[in-house]
């Protein structure tokens, strides 16, 4: 019968002591497993309780040597006096053992950090354990603890019958004697099933070489060591993804409907847990492979179809949302294998994909996703185009930087929405998308973003249309060169605007570029300065005869200013093209 | 007294941590010692070979004495430490090192303590008591260390072996046949119950499952001999069901060989067990056809592999268990080179679960008796053949630790010795160089029928001609003496 603690009298002192130690043990214990339960492993009050729980195990099994307690339906006793009870079975510890066949839990001495914190682990898996293939017994058995024992009644093997032969006369009984079916023989698994392996064996089996030569059957160190090898790699938990390359030959091999769709769905959920797991190399070439079963095999429709819906479910915006996550930590891992998996997806992806653009911290996952949305959005510019009216100024830069990448008109009236955007850095994104795009149907919304408020807008907008319009973008530039309001800007508009015009390389700007190289400055000697030298530099950049001959000319004028600019414009190198240009 | 010795030992030991021993001082100690263990059982303490074997020992012991100081062997569950550092169990000999635990562990001592050199005669002394102590008896250390101290050697000390829950189950099931055969024919019964379950379209209870290949790998890590034997059980009740678990503990064995962990070992127990469910959808008449198979009927039954997995897929929620019954069962026909079925669209790797399931599945059903053949298909050409076969059907160093596992005359084999006996054979022995020299059930032929007779060793050496006594001369095929092999092994 067992004593309970608080009428307890034991005789001796130690004893008594030892209980009292054993209760204070197990109370730090279960407030370490609530709080194990309710919060992640690495929170403070997780790790506090949980080293309370080692430092008081130690002491007690350094004094002590073991600890053993006893498990009863809803109580657990130490040197029968209960330590703890609880008649709610739905919520007792005691329970939760008793119920799964344990009966006793023995500490040792010895016992290490890790064993705690797997038997606590192990303790809250059992809140969500499947009845029908884990408990506790079967939980402790596998984590193999070292200092952690325990004792359990097996009612699996229990209630089965007994049906061991108690004698030979009994065995005999059950012996099958009927001639063995060809079916169970050893399958040599030989093309040619009419030979009869059974019969032929003993002329082509060998015997065991004799026995002097052993070495047959001893293992070279290498062959230890492959095994040894093998076996890392087999309880490795990456392993449970080698199953894809059976289950991808299930769907190349099966022609009913049922397994078929179950093999699908069991590849759902491995895609899923590649994605959780970052494991985006594995990911991309399932996705590959179901890409080249579709494409190759003969596939009924049905098959087909179920193939086509798994390769658009990767692109679900959980398992995006779930990607995003990933990319968005960036630690381990490795973006190139993300944007591989990514462009493999299907256009339902695009608008999750997006969201997701929308959310991420991460610069360098954002740029990988908007090179994603350009190639998936190639074909699909209607899915992306309307995010250019989203609230979020650096989501519409990114949509704005998409669409010029993609390079098609059909974006335009959406681009134009960004050139009016209140934030700089977004039209800024719209003129480059403009100039990706080209086309005549640019030139007006680069010409007016040539009036945009800021200088480094309108710079690039010179430099998008000498590169777009070319010869139609010149009069238009050397228009706004002319102004007297022009000469005001700041120096790097002004090379800019000389360099657009010095690209588009035509003898047309050659008199307007003389002007300005020769007229005399209203202005500040800097600001004349900056003239005539991106005047002498555009000259040199045409580079015809004609604009060679004005700068030689002016190499021997008497303004020394001049002298100067074409001197210099003469040295420089020939531009490549807009590229090399200053604003770049 | 003891917990002196403990004190001390926990003081040494700290200062032991960093002992550095070679792989072969590591290695060579327990092969010595435990040669010298098992010679103790076989010969007095004069003979000559005994002489040599502790000689053997010293050689090893002596300068590892002299360079640490001490020499502390402890056992810890199923690995052996030597002055606190882990062995490594190296396949090759990892039957050695089983036993050996298994020999000191059975005897209730879990740790030596060798303080000081020690001279031949003392090691001798010590080990014959170690030899001749009871098994099952867990106070066996404080009466070693008393017979010690009563000899005045004071340089060996020994411990009690610390008790863990399998180790304790299994002391307390005095007789681990006993519990081997439950595991047997309740593994046989629990196919069974899976087979009707599947027919009937219920779930599949994978605890249960779980549990009884728990007790498989439990029986097996404590001395694999038990459920080896009862494997040679071949056409009791129905041969699938049969078949199934002896391929079940076949793979384990030579799982726990190759240094399986113990949680993976369960896995792959049931991957045994599961490895033909397929067949279950196979139609009756095929698969009970007793003729000849035509090549559409092989075409049917080839599919069994896709089946099996297919249903392994139904029944069970994608993990790590699954994809392991999921490997064995969809490969273990494929062979090593993948020349077998299901033909593949592509190469692909095979998994260590599906290499062993396809050794134990082929050896399993090579050996089954063949009631209407007149060919007996003695070990040594089922085991030459699967080794002729190696890197083609099989993997090469799997079939090496396979035979090592075996023998040359796996348990169960009927042989004819030199001395005109016939016998079963009874215990294989775990030194590879004692392949051929295994534990015989001698036979004797009585009131119509054999019966056991006495248990002869094949080491055991005639003192008056420096010979072998016994020796095997051949295999004998059962079915010719109307032997049921099985009979005398459960």
């Amino acid at each position: 019968m067992k004593k309970d603690f608080s009428l307890a009298e034991p005789e001796l002192k130690g004893e008594k002591e030892a209980i009292a130690q054993a209760k204070d043990l197990f109370n730090t214990f279960i407030k370490a497993l609530k709080a194990y339960r309710l919060y992640p492993p690495e929170n403070p009050t997780v790790q506090g309780l949980k080293d309370q729980v080692y430092q008081k195990f130690q002491s007690f099994l350094n004094q002590h040597h073991s600890l053993t307690l006893k498990i009863g339906e809803s109580t657990i006793s130490f040197q029968d006096v209960t330590i703890y009870e609880n008649p709610d079975l739905k919520n007792s510890l005691a329970f939760l053992f008793y119920k799964d066949g344990l009966r006793e839990l023995r500490f040792r001495e010895g016992l290490e950090e890790w064993e705690i914190q797997e038997f606590l682990e192990i303790l809250k898996q059992s809140e969500t354990l499947n009845q029908l293939e884990d408990d506790l017994a079967t939980l402790m058995w596998e984590k193999n603890f070292v200092h952690i024992s325990y004792v359990a009644v097996d009612v699996f093997l229990e209630e089965m019958p007994s049906i061991i032969p108690e004698s030979p006369a009994q065995f005999r009984e059950k012996l099958n004697l009927e001639p063995i079916p060809p079916s169970t023989a050893a399958d040599f698994g030989e093309d040619d099933p009419e030979i009869d392996f059974y019969e032929s064996l003993p002329k082509m089996a060998p015997s065991l070489p004799t026995l002097n030569n052993r070495s047959v059957y001893f293992l070279t160190p290498e062959e230890l060591e492959g095994l040894r090898k093998e076996v890392e790699m087999e309880i490795n938990p990456a392993s449970v993804f080698n199953v894809v390359d059976i289950l991808l030959e299930i769907l190349a091999l099966e022609k009913d409907p049922q397994p078929f769709q179950n093999t699908v769905q069991v590849l759902e959920k491995i895609l899923d847990a590649l994605i959780s797991f970052g494991e985006f190399k594995k990911a991309n070439d399932l996705l590959t492979r179901l890409n080249i079963i579709l494409n190759t095999y003969e596939l009924l429709d049905w098959q087909a179809k179920t193939i086509q819906q798994i390769l658009e479910n990767a692109g679900a915006e959980s398992r995006i949302e779930k990607i995003g996550k990933i990319i968005d930590k960036g630690e381990g891992v490795n973006l190139d294998e993300v944007s591989s998996y990514l462009l493999l997806l299907r256009p339902n992806a695009i608008n999750p994909l997006i969201k997701v653009l929308g959310e991420l911290n991460n610069s360098k996952a954002r740029r990988m996703l908007c090179e994603v949305l350009v190639e998936l959005g190639k074909n699909k510019v209607e899915l992306i185009a309307p995010h250019i009216e989203d609230h979020r100024w650096f989501l519409v830069r990114n949509i704005a930087y998409i669409l010029g990448r993609i390079g098609k008109e059909i974006s335009l009236p959406y681009i134009q929405k960004a050139l009016s955007h209140m934030e700089p850095r977004v039209r800024r994104e719209a003129v480059q998308a403009l100039g990706s795009i080209g086309g005549p149907k640019v030139i007006p919304l680069l010409e007016k973003a040539l009036g945009d408020d800021d200088p480094r807008i309108r710079s690039m907008a010179a430099l998008n249309m000498a590169r777009v319009g070319r010869k139609i973008s010149l009069p238009i530039l050397l228009k706004i060169m002319q102004s007297k309001e022009f000469a005001k800007r700041d120096a790097a508009e002004i090379k800019a605007f000389f360099d657009a015009v010095g690209s588009i390389g035509d003898n047309e700007a050659i008199g307007t570029l003389k002007k300005l190289l020769e007229q005399k400055s209203w202005l500040g000697f800097g600001k004349k300065e900056d003239i005539r030298l991106g005047a002498a530099f555009a000259l040199a950049m045409i580079g015809t005869p004609e604009a060679k001959e004005i700068l030689e000319a002016g190499k021997n004028s008497r303004d020394e200013s001049i002298r100067l600019a074409c001197t210099q414009a003469l040295s420089r190198k020939p531009s490549k093209g807009i590229r090399d240009l200053a604003i770049w | 007294m003891v917990k002196m010795a403990e004190d001390k030992r926990v003081e040494v030991s700290s200062l032991l941590d960093q002992s550095i021993l070679s792989e072969y001082e590591k290695i060579e100690i327990v092969l010595r010692l435990y040669r010298l263990l098992k010679g103790a059982t076989l010969y007095e303490r004069n003979n000559i070979l005994i002489e040599r074997l502790t000689l053997d020992c010293l050689q090893i012991i002596t300068p590892i004495l002299q360079r640490e100081g001490q020499l502390f062997l402890k056992i810890v569950r199923d690995g052996i430490f030597f002055n606190n550092v882990r062995i490594p169990i190296k396949a090759d000999r990892y039957a050695i090192f089983k036993n050996f635990i298994q020999e000191i562990s059975q005897k209730g001592i879990g740790s030596i303590e060798i303080l000081n050199e020690i001279s031949a005669e003392h090691l001798r002394e010590f080990i014959f008591l170690l030899a001749q102590a009871d098994a099952h008896k867990e106070d066996n250390y404080l009466y070693l260390n008393q017979q010690l101290a009563q000899r005045g050697i004071n340089e060996v000390k020994t411990d009690k072996i610390e008790f863990f829950k399998d180790e304790y189950l299994s002391m307390v099931a005095k007789n681990h046949k006993e519990f081997a055969k439950e595991v047997y024919f309740k593994s046989l019964n629990l196919v069974r119950e899976v087979a009707e379950g599947i027919k009937n379209q219920k779930v599949i209870n994978i605890r249960k499952a779980k549990h009884l290949m728990q007790s498989a790998v439990n029986s097996i890590m404590q001395d694999e001999s038990a459920l080896l034997a009862l494997a040679s059980i071949k056409n009791y009740d129905e041969y699938t069901f049969n078949h199934s678990v002896n391929v079940a503990i076949y793979a384990i064995a030579l799982g726990q060989r190759i240094g399986i962990p113990k949680k993976d070992l369960g896995h792959l127990g049931i991957a045994g067990l599961f490895h033909d469910i397929g067949k279950l959808k196979i139609p009756l008449e095929i698969l009970n056809k007793k003729e000849k198979l035509s090549a559409e009927d092989w075409g049917i039954i080839r599919a069994h592999p896709v089946i099996g997995t297919e249903i392994i897929i139904q029944m069970k929620e994608w993990g790590e268990l699954s994809t392991r019954l999921i490997s064995a069962t969809f490969e273990h026909h494929l062979k090593y080179d993948l020349s077998g079925y299901p033909k593949l669209s592509r190469k692909k790797n095979l998994t260590l679960f599906g290499k062993i399931v396809a050794l134990a599945d082929f050896y399993d059903a090579l050996v089954r008796p063949r009631v209407y053949r007149k060919f007996p298909y003695v070990s040594e050409k089922i085991l030459g053949f699967m080794l002729e076969r190696a890197g083609k059907d099989f993997s090469p160093a799997l079939v090496k630790v396979f035979i090592n596992m075996i023998g040359i005359y796996p348990l169960g084999t009927l042989v004819l010795l030199n001395t005109n006996e016939m016998g079963i054979v009874w215990q294989t022995q775990e030194d590879p160089d004692l392949i051929d020299r295994p534990k015989v059930c001698l036979l004797y032929y009585s009131g119509g029928e054999y019966r056991k007779g006495k248990e002869v060793d094949l080491r055991e050496i005639d003192p008056e001609t420096g010979h072998f006594k016994r020796w095997i001369v051949k295999t004998l095929d059962p079915n010719e003496y109307n032997i049921n092999v099985a009979e005398f092994l459960i």
